[in-house]
């Protein structure tokens, strides 16, 4: 999906786009956008099937429930990649001071709070079947967790909140970097601290072979390939519509200056 | 079946989710691309009260 937008009264003058909706002449095969979300769509019953159907089921871990897990871990490490991402855009948005950097960073800061929330969500139907709760507040996993998910909430309320000046991306960028400091937290909070929530190295045995049969390798990679698809898609999208505002709001200006004159 | 009413609400959640991301993009597009058309009416409309102070001057 994309939008032309103005950036000039000459490039304004001469735009010709629909009255309303999404511009599907934009729409060819040669758009990552549409490849990555055709991808998904092709990956995601795949790994539906595979979860709910083939994948094997830790008969101590909430029995069926337990095959939220092939779901439930890649949303994990992808919400971390997303965050990772707004991490390295912000910095080099404060290095360069190009908005398209911080267009990326708010972007990917959208697509991580999504998938932070549906990790969390799955979570705790995981954790309502093999807890009994779905929720524990003592436990660091949980809790750290929820704190990243603050952080970014945090994050896109600022700049919604604050508009897009120079010194809101600034304080802006300054959330993303700093906010990533729970990431690593998040992950070592089951080896640094006492936790119900299962281990980092849940996959792996003692000896270093695979806990789980290979078909629950096979759906994980599928679900995980997926949701990658889906995630980068989303980003792109969401990184599109905001360089379209920010064209729009610079060819506005420049109309308005225009008029003035 | 253990487990397999919250298996199910759990599907269920995230792809209501996700539907709902997918929306809350459709919705922005759709505003985007309605300002695309106002930048552009504006900017025609300036282009021809342009051309019609210039044209007196031309004519001469």
């Amino acid at each position: 999906m994309q939008t032309t937008a103005p950036s000039s009264h000459a490039e304004a003058s001469q735009a010709r786009t629909p009255v309303a909706g999404v511009d599907w002449r934009h729409l060819t095969w040669r758009d990552p956008a549409l490849v990555l979300l055709a991808a998904s769509a092709v990956l995601m019953p795949i790994a539906v099937w595979l979860a709910l159907v083939v994948a094997p089921v830790a008969a101590d871990s909430g029995g069926s429930a337990a095959r939220i897990l092939y779901f439930h871990v890649p949303y994990a490490i992808l919400c971390s990649v997303a965050f990772f991402v707004v991490l390295v855009a912000s910095a080099l948005y404060l290095w360069r001071r190009d908005t398209r950097w911080d267009s990326l960073a708010r972007a990917a800061a959208e697509v991580g709070v999504l998938y932070t929330s549906l990790m969390l969500i799955l979570g705790m139907f995981w954790g309502q079947a093999a807890w009994g709760q779905p929720w524990d507040w003592s436990d660091p996993r949980l809790t750290t967790t929820f704190i990243m998910w603050l952080i970014y909430v945090s994050y896109l309320l600022l700049r919604f909140y604050t508009g897009r000046t120079e010194q809101s991306a600034r304080v802006a960028a300054v959330l993303g970097i700093a906010g990533f400091a729970d990431v690593p937290i998040v992950h070592y909070a089951v080896s640094w601290w006492r936790s119900i929530h299962p281990p980092t190295d849940y996959f792996v045995n003692s000896n270093g072979s695979a806990a789980i049969p290979p078909s629950g390798i096979v759906t994980l990679l599928f679900s995980f390939a997926a949701l990658t698809a889906l995630m980068v898609a989303f980003i792109l999208i969401a990184y599109r519509q905001d360089r379209a505002t920010v064209a729009l709001r610079e060819a506005r200006l420049a109309l308005d200056v225009d008029g003035a004159e | 079946m253990q487990g397999g009413t919250f298996l199910v609400l759990a599907y269920i959640a995230i792809w209501l989710g996700t539907l709902a991301y997918v929306g809350w993009l459709a919705l922005r597009q759709r505003g985007i691309a309605i300002e695309v058309e106002d930048v552009r009416r504006l900017a025609e409309r300036q282009h021809n009260a342009d051309g019609s102070a210039e044209q007196p001057a031309s004519s001469k």
